[in-house]
């Protein structure tokens, strides 16, 4: 700001401003003697015709594992005179035993009784509104920061106008081609002396594809818009760096449309692990969800019993669509070359360990290796190729 | 004894005549046609004319024309003729008499043929040892014959900086050991016996002044007396004298703008909101955190007044800075216990702020330069000695500080703000004076590239003060605040949009005073406030290109009226009452319309069972409250007394922050029939005790207060356009019990003060539904309550330009609710909290330094310079602020963030002419 005081003599005007402020974050460890063990009920149940998935678990300190809660009875009968039970296949993880969809307008139910005794009841809920996702589109595009990349958005509509709480989450797959496609590789013949010794590759190594989850909260409303029309939601973006982008990549784009409840429980979650700004901090605090106690005890538990319309899309793009400049991301990791002969103790202990694989013959002999995921692919995904793979 | 002296000439007779000449013109004719010579000094003839035609002796004609003037003469021999101001000269000199003893006015003038020696003037000194620089008065006309041996001497005392009156100046004669006290117009009168005084006026911010009188008859004698120095300099929380032990309010703190100008503040700014937190009782929820907790209630508790009107955010930039222009700033008074009746609407306290009068008579400016911010005032005189113009400005350039902020998140955030402020004050007459007041504060800041943050303070306010008669005064207030926020975002999809809220008051408010005697006044008055809210509208910023829906919350209206009165009472010389009432009555008015919920369910879209719609000015709900607000003192010796006091507040407006500090786009709501109003009692109990005159001020004050229907959220709620609030709110209780003890030097080389707070605050939600309980239902702490809470501020003196000056704060750390596990949702990874505030982040201690060095006092300098070197947190102390838990990459990671975690160096300049 300029002063303009001109009153027989000026203000002097000095500013000496000697050091900059620094605001700082730094790391801190969060107290463990209030720990409470608590039940987490994650029970979405979708329009989709699957072995529906319900995961139970338990809250776990900072530092410690995952903890499945195991063998408990899991239930979702409808108002249509449906019941459907639940087998866990894996610790925690409760598939349904028939294959099934939920049916709009039919009221379920979610009863889960653990190992201990404690039962916990969820719903009656139904699908209310739906939503169709039109359309999802990869294009070109530059962040505020300056990054280039490439942003997967989505377009959702309601013709009926009653979707309001739309929630999105993908599954990325993208292919995997190894720098070298050696058709041998080289064992451990003898330990002692160490002797090496090639022998053709018994398995593809050279084509894999890496599958990725979601791992943020992605949530929109049309709840102040004129219709319900979600246009250019991101779900995604890639900078152009990265190594997704390399060979040839597909993302499938889920959609649900859900309750209130649903939004407000997501949005929590996300608002609580998210920072604003230093200076304004949302209240945090436990988070009720949708399922309660159905014992007297009020066993505290914190869970989501939804049931959603899904609509998924799935689109399929290389980096030369969106770039021209040839130089797609470099691989995942660095290629160095080590080279030996059958004998070396140097190229032998590398071999023996596994952290090398070969690459080809030396010149004039000997043979010349890589680190194994430069060559192995299936270090970083499977070499089977998924059903809706197009090339 | 015939105290008339004349010389031996005194038979013949002149002739003459004066025809409209002066005295000395007189007394010059007289000495040409005769033989007598005069000796006087010429301006105790004045200028009055004389007319007349002598034909008579000398004495005759000289009490003749001397007799309208206090001047007597006297004969000497050789016809000469002295003329003495006041005294009538004896013929025989009393034996104190010394030649030497001149008077000291008298000594320096001009003194027309006389000898020194032969001045016969009987002004007897009754110390010879005071010291000369004593000026001496003379008041009344000695008569021949006068019986009388004491006198009445009247008069008025003004401050000779603003002209004011003196009020409560203490005259004290002490070898009489007669005393007088000013009135509210710095009149006095006081009875002394003929002959030589000492007058020793004392009074607060007035330098102790001596004056030697002499008195010959009953006369009238105006002083104007100057400031205190020595008090202006220092670093001084300002009280009346006696204030601490004898005022019959507890609880009640004045700081002085320009007595907090040395107390080291972060970046070189003058604050006396920041200066009131260093008292007890006061505190914020931390540093870079807006708003004020005082005795545990909640930041929107407080009555925030710049000159009657209400300010909502005082504060720029997240409160580090304040929105109050400090040279525009004269007094602040915090009321933290039963504050008077007059004031009501807010539970906590009340801040009540003035602006300065500017100068009536010379053009005055005052400018600061700071490392962030420049302020500037100027005083205009517009109707010399009657009227004047106060024009003051702010800016900062704090955009460098964002940027410096180690906060990737904060990378292209931008922030500047101003205020404004203007005030005009019109002294009518001596009954009547007006005052206009307006003020506008604007804050704009972004933290992303796609949002922009404004927020904006405006009001006015007229106010009229007006004397009925001496012991009737009325003042006349109309004022009109608003506070509003704007969020526009413009982002790449199809969503851009323009929030806005708004809040605006506008309040009339009559208040009269009436002083019965010096032992019982009383004042009652009536005010009524309207309220009209926009609780949030949304359009979209582009019409072609957005498909945000134009909506707009309902406009609340509300009407909050009170009717006060209040008195006080001496009831004996040691017990001092004041008792008041404050009857409230809030009216939420229609347009709107309101829910009705099933009984003895839950608050949520499934329990409404109607929606009640209302017209506009329909009455949605009323409410009537009684506040009694009583207060006694007690004098267990003069310097040492005990106060007791019991308040109720009601408030019928609320803030709405789901943030755990304050936030600039919290909204406020007012009571309907779904949100009952705010209420809380106080009781307090002290003592106070002053050492030394008031050079040391203790006090030690213990309170107790519990409100109730306090304001709170469901975990996670949205408040932004939320059209059923009341579905996310919770009202509960709240209870906060401390001692607070502080001691105060106010005067000498090394001042200062420390205070000390023990203090609990506690809050409830409790309710027979799970979702609307907190903690289950059990009291916890608040986020703000901080059980210790020292400050230490201390200024010394080294010489008239150097001063140094320390401030020292320590807190304990104040709840965060912190997570307390994690668990796995939807392949991420996520933490749970559970009890909220259960977790104290670390304990907050900072000291602050700074060097003030006043600019050189030659006379002849045009204007006069102060610069202040501080260095906030001197010790590098990382004082966290807040700790908050990020989820990246399905992992989570707590952090915790501190404002200013390095010593800070700043120099600001200020400038005064």
């Amino acid at each position: 700001m300029t002063l303009n005081l001109r009153i027989e003599n000026n203000i002097l005007t000095i500013v000496v401003p000697l050091l900059y402020i620094l605001g700082c974050t730094e790391p801190f460890t969060a107290p463990t003697e209030d720990f409470e063990n608590i039940l987490v009920i994650d029970a979405l149940i979708t329009t989709e015709d699957k072995f529906q998935e319900i995961n139970l678990s338990r809250t776990f300190l900072f530092d410690a594992e995952l903890e499945a809660e195991r063998e408990a009875v899991v239930q979702i009968v409808g108002n249509d005179n449906s019941t459907y039970s639940f087998t866990e296949r894996e610790p925690g993880q409760y598939f349904s035993d028939t294959s099934f969809g939920a049916v709009p307008g039919v009221l379920y139910s979610l009863s889960v009784i653990t190992q201990q005794g404690d039962s916990f009841i969820g719903g009656p809920i139904s699908i209310e509104q739906e939503a169709e996702l039109e359309e999802i589109r990869a294009v070109r595009t530059t962040t505020e920061e300056g990054e280039e990349g490439i942003a997967i958005v989505a377009d959702g509509f309601d013709p009926t106008g009653e979707a309001i709480f739309y929630r999105y989450d993908y599954v990325e797959t993208f292919k995997i081609v190894s720098v070298a496609n050696p058709q041998f590789d080289l064992i451990v013949a003898s330990e002692n002396p160490p002797l090496l010794e090639k022998v053709p590759k018994t398995r593809q190594e050279n084509i894999c594809y890496r599958t990725q989850f979601s791992n943020s909260i992605l949530l929109t409303t049309s709840e102040n818009l004129t219709e319900s029309r979600i246009e250019n939601f991101q779900v995604r973006f890639i900078p152009k760096t990265a190594f997704e982008l390399r060979t040839r990549y597909s993302i499938l784009v889920n959609q649900y449309i859900q309750s209130r409840t649903a939004q407000s429980f997501y949005e929590d979650l996300r608002d609580f692990s998210n920072v604003l700004t230093v200076f304004a901090q949302t209240q945090p605090g436990f988070i009720i969800g949708n399922i309660v106690s159905d014992n007297e005890s009020d066993t505290r538990v914190l869970g989501l019993f939804e049931v959603s319309q899904l609509s998924s899309k799935r689109i399929f793009f290389e980096y030369d669509d969106f770039f021209f400049d040839n130089s797609p991301p470099r691989f995942i990791r660095d290629c160095p070359v080590v080279q030996g002969g059958s004998r070396d103790p140097v190229l032998f202990d590398l071999i023996k360990r596994k952290t090398h694989k070969y690459r080809g013959d030396g010149d004039p002999s000997g043979f010349v290796a890589s680190p194994i995921g430069c060559i192995d692919c299936t270090v970083y995904g499977s070499n089977v190729k998924p059903d809706f793979w197009e090339d | 004894m015939v105290n008339v002296a004349l010389g031996q000439n005194e038979g013949k007779r002149i002739s003459l005549s004066f025809d409209d000449i002066t005295i000395s013109e007189a007394l010059s004719k007289i000495e040409e046609v005769t033989d007598y010579e005069f000796y006087y000094l010429e301006e105790w003839l004045g200028t009055n004319l004389v007319s007349g035609e002598y034909d008579s002796t000398i004495d005759v004609i000289l009490e003749d024309i001397l007799g309208k003037i206090e001047v007597n003469f006297y004969m000497l021999e050789a016809n000469k003729v002295v003329l003495t101001k006041n005294s009538i000269v004896y013929d025989s000199l009393p034996e104190v008499f010394q030649k030497n003893n001149l008077n000291d006015t008298v000594k320096n003038q001009d003194f027309r043929l006389l000898d020194e020696a032969d001045i016969p003037i009987l002004a007897i000194r009754s110390d010879s040892n005071s010291p000369t620089t004593i000026e001496t008065f003379r008041v009344g006309k000695r008569n021949r014959g006068q019986r009388s041996r004491t006198a009445t001497l009247k008069g008025i005392i003004l401050n000779g900086t603003t002209g004011d009156p003196i009020p409560d100046l203490q005259i004290v004669v002490r070898n009489e050991n007669r005393a007088a006290i000013t009135n509210t117009d710095g009149a006095y009168e006081i009875r002394l016996p003929l002959g030589t005084h000492i007058l020793e006026m004392i009074a607060l911010g007035i330098e102790n002044t001596k004056k030697r009188v002499v008195i010959y008859n009953d006369g009238s004698l105006d002083f104007t007396l100057n400031e205190s120095l020595e008090l202006l300099d220092e670093v001084i929380v300002e009280a009346d004298a006696d204030k601490n032990v004898a005022n019959t309010t507890s609880g009640s703190e004045r700081i002085d703008a320009e007595e907090s100008k040395n107390i080291p503040l972060v970046l070189g700014e003058r604050d006396v909101l920041r200066v009131a937190t260093s008292l007890p009782g006061i505190s914020t929820a931390g540093e870079g955190s807006a708003g004020f907790n005082v005795r545990g209630g909640k930041s929107d508790q407080n009555l925030i007044l710049l000159d009657d009107a209400v300010v909502y955010n005082p504060q720029h930039f997240f409160g580090i800075f304040s929105a109050l222009n400090p040279f525009a700033i004269s007094s602040l008074n915090v009321y933290k216990g039963s504050f008077p009746s007059e004031y009501g609407g807010r539970l906590s306290s009340v801040f009540d702020i003035k602006t300065k009068n500017a100068d009536v008579e010379t053009i005055k400016g005052e400018a600061s330069i700071g490392p962030v911010t420049s302020n500037a005032v100027i005083e205009l005189p517009v109707i010399k000695d009657k009227s004047s113009l106060l024009l003051g400005g702010r800016g900062a350039y704090a955009n460098w500080i964002l940027r410096s902020l180690d906060e990737p998140d904060l990378e292209n955030s931008e922030a500047s703000f101003y205020d404004f402020l203007a005030n005009y004050n019109h002294k009518i007459n001596s009954n009547n004076s007006i005052k206009a007041t307006g003020y506008y504060s604007r804050d704009d800041f972004s933290i992303t590239s796609d949002s922009l943050f404004v927020y904006k303070n405006q009001l006015v306010s007229l106010k009229w003060d007006h004397a009925f008669n001496e012991k009737t005064t009325s003042s006349l207030v109309a004022s009109n605040s608003q506070y509003d926020f704007d969020i526009e975002f413009d982002g790449d999809s199809n969503d851009d949009f323009l929030f806005g809220y708004k809040v605006n008051e506008s309040e009339v408010k009559l208040k009269i005073n009436h002083i019965k005697d010096s032992k019982f006044s009383y004042n009652y008055g009536i005010a009524s406030k309207l309220y009209n809210i926009d609780p949030g509208d949304i359009e979209p910023l582009d019409e072609n290109n957005s498909i945000v829906e134009p909506r707009s919350i309902n406009r609340e209206r509300g009407l909050e009226s009170a009717f006060f009165v209040s008195a006080n009472l001496d009831i004996t010389d040691k017990l001092s009452v004041e008792a008041g009432v404050r009857l409230s009555n809030f009216l939420a008015l229609g347009q709107g319309s309101q829910a009705v919920f099933e009984e003895g369910q839950p608050r949520n879209q499934g329990s409404i069972i109607d929606t009640l719609d209302f017209e506009r000015n329909e009455v949605i709900e009323s409410f009537f409250n009684p506040e009694p607000r009583i207060s006694a003192r007690y004098l267990l010796n003069p310097s040492l007394s005990i106060k007791g006091g019991y308040g109720r507040t009601y408030q019928y407006i609320h803030r709405l922050s789901n943030n755990t500090t304050v936030s600039p786009i919290d909204t406020w709501k007012i009571s309907d029939s779904n949100i009952k109003p705010q209420s809380a009692d106080q009781f307090t109990l002290g003592l106070f005790k002053n050492i030394d005159g008031n050079t040391f001020e203790l006090s030690l004050e213990g309170f107790y207060k519990r409100s109730d229907n306090i304001l709170d959220f469901k975990t996670g709620a949205q408040i932004l356009l939320n059209e059923n609030i009341v579905l996310e709110t919770l009202q509960g209780e709240g209870e906060s019990y401390g001692v607070e003890f502080l001691i105060r030097k106010n005067k000498g080389k090394l001042n200062g003060w420390l205070g000390y707070t023990y203090s609990r605050s506690f809050i409830k939600f409790d309710s027979e539904f799970p979702e609307e309980q907190i903690n289950n239902g059990d009291f916890f702490p608040s986020n703000f309550d901080k059980p210790h809470d020292l400050s230490l501020v201390t200024n010394y003196k080294f010489s008239k330009r150097f001063s140094l000056s320390t401030n020292f704060t320590y807190q304990t750390g104040r709840p965060v609710t912190v997570p307390v596990g994690s668990f796995s949702f939807d392949n991420s990874e996520f933490v749970v909290f559970s009890d909220r505030n259960s977790f104290r982040i670390p304990d907050f201690y900072r000291l602050d330094i700074g060097l003030n060095i006043e600019g050189n006092h030659k006379i002849k300098k045009f204007a006069h310079s102060f610069w202040t070197i501080s260095i906030y947190n001197v010790l590098g102390r990382n004082n966290p602020f807040s700790v908050f838990f990020v989820t990246e990459n399905g992992e989570v990671q707590g952090q915790q963030a501190s404002i200013f975690n390095i010593p800070v160096p700043s120099i600001t300049y200020n400038f005064k002419f």
